[in-house]
């Protein structure tokens, strides 16, 4: 983000704070309007068809899960031509990118449990708000860490927020079964299951 | 990753012998996390929205390490 930021500013052509506001915004806007789209999409389907969809989705999921560590994902670079632009559609275009997630890796199979969870709310105004919470997160956190690092010339917020792959796989794979199972659950009650 | 430093459900050869990497371990903690999931959902009845809201954040935080 630090990076992108940087390439953001066009040579100090903008303040670094607009950059990064660009860029979290774009993500924000990305986010929500993917999951968005995703919880409208459950608005297509009757109550019934849809807890199947999601059940079966989270079996599926599940599945892939307990037989591989390693979520899918697409594992694409930042293009490099956005970073020769040295303006602030960088900023924008990576926002997109990272907003909406399935675009950029991944990491872990916890991020899927996202869109089933919107789709089974099928509620808009939900999937706006799952949405844009994960594009400040994702972006916004590594703004602040940016941030703190120009400003304060400390790393302090990018250590601390940059877990240990291995840990932050540990804690994302238990989170992930975990929010499966709820998953699987809501959608069982979806289709009219009583337990 | 295991302490062998194997994949999960690969076997690494160490003096000789075969080093099971831990994949049961990793069934075994997804197994009741699953577990713990579907019956804190049955039994309190949790609506799916805050989940998602939790879910968003915390991916987004586990997401900083990401290359």
């Amino acid at each position: 983000v630090a990076i992108m930021a940087e390439r953001a500013r066009g040579h100090g052509r903008t303040s670094l704070t607009v950059a990064l506001l660009v860029l979290t915004g774009a993500a924000m806007l990305s986010g929500a309007l993917v999951f968005a789209a995703v919880a409208e999409a459950g608005t297509l389907f009757p109550p019934l068809s849809r807890g199947l969809v999601a059940f079966v989705v989270s079996a599926v999921l599940i599945s892939a899960a307990f037989s591989r560590e390693k979520p899918v994902q697409w594992n694409a670079e930042t293009p490099g031509s956005w970073l020769e632009q040295e303006n602030l559609l960088v900023a924008v275009w990576n926002g997109l990118a990272l907003g909406a997630g399935f675009v950029t890796r991944l990491g872990f199979w916890l991020w899927w449990v996202l869109p089933l969870m919107v789709f089974e709310t099928a509620a808009g105004p939900d999937g706006l708000l799952v949405g844009a919470a994960y594009g400040l997160t994702r972006v916004g956190l590594s703004s602040v860490g940016a941030a703190t690092v120009y400003w304060l010339h400390s790393d302090v917020v990018a250590r601390a927020t940059s877990a240990r792959r291995h840990q932050a796989t540990l804690v994302a794979d238990f989170l992930f079964f975990c929010a499966a199972g709820i998953a699987l659950v809501v959608a069982a009650r979806i289709t009219g299951a009583r337990f | 990753m295991s302490f062998s430093g194997a994949e999960p459900g690969r076997v690494r050869r160490s003096a000789g012998r075969a080093v099971e990497a831990r994949a049961p371990d990793r069934r075994a903690r997804s197994t009741a996390a699953l577990a713990a999931g579907i019956v804190a959902t049955a039994a309190l009845d949790l609506p799916p929205l805050p989940a998602a809201l939790a879910i968003a954040v915390l991916v987004g935080v586990l997401q900083q390490g990401l290359p």
